[in-house]
């Protein structure tokens, strides 16, 4: 299986140097030469567990607000705030997407 | 006998009879932590101000005449993905390097309310990722029966201090083995508990329909007395089941004649060594002569959980990952754009086996692909449970090795990434399914190839039960420990001794 692993390092918001695309390009594909095995498994009219919980399905919560963390604490751990905001860099500079 | 060398209800006894004070306890283990821990490596961080402050606590409590909690005074360490607030949190990765917990772990405020002392947070792999803690962006840990090889992982740190003798008791996470392999590499008893049973709230997520947080101890009562502390239902993790906790440490010693338990013969067509059969294989004539029924039998897709494990685990972590984004707390390295500042930070911030795994997740979930590996797999993890569902119709436990191996060589690596996640082999399919499952020491084998060198290290033995039925599987594993006890004791005494003369650990580039 080919992998084209410049999109998928795209996608996964990761700058990577050449020699390390290289290096999981070929990691890549030895990990999916071993799961290409699950092709073969019949699964037709299985349907598919995404949690544990299952079949109870996962509890719901009534729609209260409760006190949780304050503001202040939480921008205390950003790495760059302002008047209680979180400062990123501008969007424009970037270009289009 | 030095009172780092209690076990954990025996210091709670003592602590609660006034026998012994909180604050003797914990000195002892800070002092034992100082002569071994430069030969371990097992804490990234020793809480000793905020350990002496819960330990005062304790003793003014009964003092006091109050009721301290079961774990009353008993040293715990936290591996380094359990929030506790105003303490570090680096999950072993740079990415959280300086970043301070704002808020506490349920598991971890259980053990506090229950009298227990938190000393420090242990090294694990990357976002625990990993089998060996050799993925620490920190430093290794070594194993403290051979401290050339690996303590396992992830929760390796854990594992280490407990066996060191540097902690009574410690918790781990377990996403596909995380807490039973470090287990049985370095001894000790490791719980993952059933999915729901114990909040993950204050846990940093890797794969969040396979997590969960559980105890790793020296013995099966001690591991029982920590889930007792840390289970139960929590509103603040959806996940968490509304189940009574059972006191399982006073339920243990009931007789096993009867018990059905079979072993699924798919575990062996996974390259168990030969010392690692014949413990095993020991371990099951103990339990035959106990009157335990044993068969084999089959679960044919288990032959795929190692696959569907590694589409799932990192497809979950793929998604988990994207909130270190460089905005809120963590590493941040800003380039010309917001999404430069994504990708120089989530690039820096991780190392190699994260940034594979988000990779691999990334791509099994992509429009393309998706059907073809995310969805696939989730639909062969029905296989898998339906499989599990069906044994425990007949069998009230299922028994395996925890591992395929003994605890291997520091630094062993081949250049392909699957023959590492091989560890992980015998332990994953207990996660996809969401069941509970021990590891307990059952014997000692010689590395494979290293036959007549006379080295030994420990080697687990798995009891996975039905959902929810802890009971059952730690009143197996209870009767599973007296079969080697002499043995143990006599090798632990003496790997401990052998610790302090260790030279010293280094750390990672």
């Amino acid at each position: 299986m080919k992998i084209d692993v410049r999109r998928v390092a795209d996608l996964s918001k990761l700058r990577l140097t050449e020699d390390e695309l290289l290096t999981m390009e070929k990691d890549l594909e030895m990990i999916l030469a071993h799961i290409e095995r699950l092709a073969a498994v019949q699964v037709e009219g299985v349907e598919p567990t995404f949690g544990s919980r299952e079949p109870e399905g996962l509890r719901l919560e009534p729609d209260d607000p409760k006190p949780g963390l304050s503001r202040a604490s939480l921008l205390e751990l950003g790495p760059s705030t302002q008047e209680g905001y979180y400062v990123v860099p501008a969007r424009e500079s970037e270009g289009r997407e | 006998m030095e009172l780092w060398e209690l076990s954990a209800w025996e210091i709670a006894e003592k602590v609660k009879a006034k026998e012994i004070s909180a604050q003797e306890v914990l000195e002892a283990h800070l002092s034992r932590i100082s002569e071994v821990e430069p030969a371990v490596c097992a804490f990234l961080s020793v809480l000793e101000a905020e350990a002496r402050i819960a330990a005062s606590r304790v003793d003014a409590k009964i003092a006091k005449g109050e009721d301290p909690g079961i774990l009353a005074g008993v040293p715990c360490a936290l591996k380094d993905n359990l929030n506790m607030k105003g303490t570090s949190c680096t999950c072993g990765s740079k990415m959280l390097e300086g970043y301070i917990s704002p808020y506490t772990a349920t598991a971890v405020a259980r053990i506090s309310e229950q009298g227990g002392v938190i000393t420090g947070k242990t090294n694990m792999d990357e976002f625990a990722m990993g089998s060996s803690t050799e993925r620490s962006a920190y430093m290794v840990t070594r194993n403290p029966w051979d401290v050339d090889r690996v303590p396992g992982g992830s929760s390796g740190g854990s594992g280490a201090a407990v066996a060191s003798g540097m902690s009574a008791l410690a918790l781990g996470s377990d996403t596909g083995g995380s807490i039973r392999q470090p287990a049985a590499f370095t001894g000790v008893v490791g719980i993952k508990p059933t999915y729901g049973r114990v909040s993950r709230y204050g846990l940093v997520a890797f794969a969040s329909s396979l997590d969960q947080i559980g105890p790793l101890a020296r013995s099966v009562r001690d591991a029982a007395l920590l889930l007792e502390a840390i289970a139960g239902f929590d509103p603040a993790d959806p996940t968490s089941a509304e189940r009574p906790v059972v006191p399982w440490s006073k339920r243990l010693g009931r007789p096993v004649k009867g018990l059905r338990a079979g072993v699924p013969k798919e575990f062996f067509g996974f390259g168990v060594t030969e010392g690692v059969r014949s413990a095993f294989s020991n371990a099951l004539s103990h339990l035959a002569d106990m009157g335990v029924i044993i068969e084999e039998t089959s679960l044919p897709s288990l032959a795929y959980a190692l696959d569907v494990y590694y589409v799932i685990a990192p497809a979950e972590a793929s998604s988990n990952l994207g909130r270190f984004d460089g905005v809120r707390y963590g590493l941040s390295k800003r380039g010309k754009g917001y999404l430069d500042m994504y990708r120089e930070t989530r690039g820096e911030g991780f190392g190699p086996e994260v940034r594979r795994r988000i990779m691999l997740g990334t791509f099994a979930l992509s429009a393309d692909q998706y059907e073809a590996y995310y969805l696939r797999a989730a639909k062969i993890r029905t296989l898998i449970r339906r499989d599990f569902e069906r044994a425990f119709e007949t069998y009230d436990v299922l028994l395996s090795p925890t591992t395929p191996t003994v605890a291997f060589k520091i630094g062993e690596e081949s250049g392909d990434p699957m023959t590492r996640y091989l560890a992980d082999v015998m332990t994953v399919s207990v996660n996809l399914a969401g069941i509970p499952a021990l590891s307990v020491p059952c014997g000692f084998a010689e590395p494979s190839g290293e036959g007549g060198s006379g080295r030994e290290l420990p080697c687990g033995l798995q009891i996975m039960g039905k959902r929810f039925d802890e009971e059952t599987v730690l009143t197996a594993g209870y009767v599973v420990e007296p079969f080697i006890r002499e043995e143990m004791e006599e090798k632990s005494a003496r790997m401990r001794r052998n610790l302090i003369l260790a030279k010293e650990c280094e750390p990672v580039d």
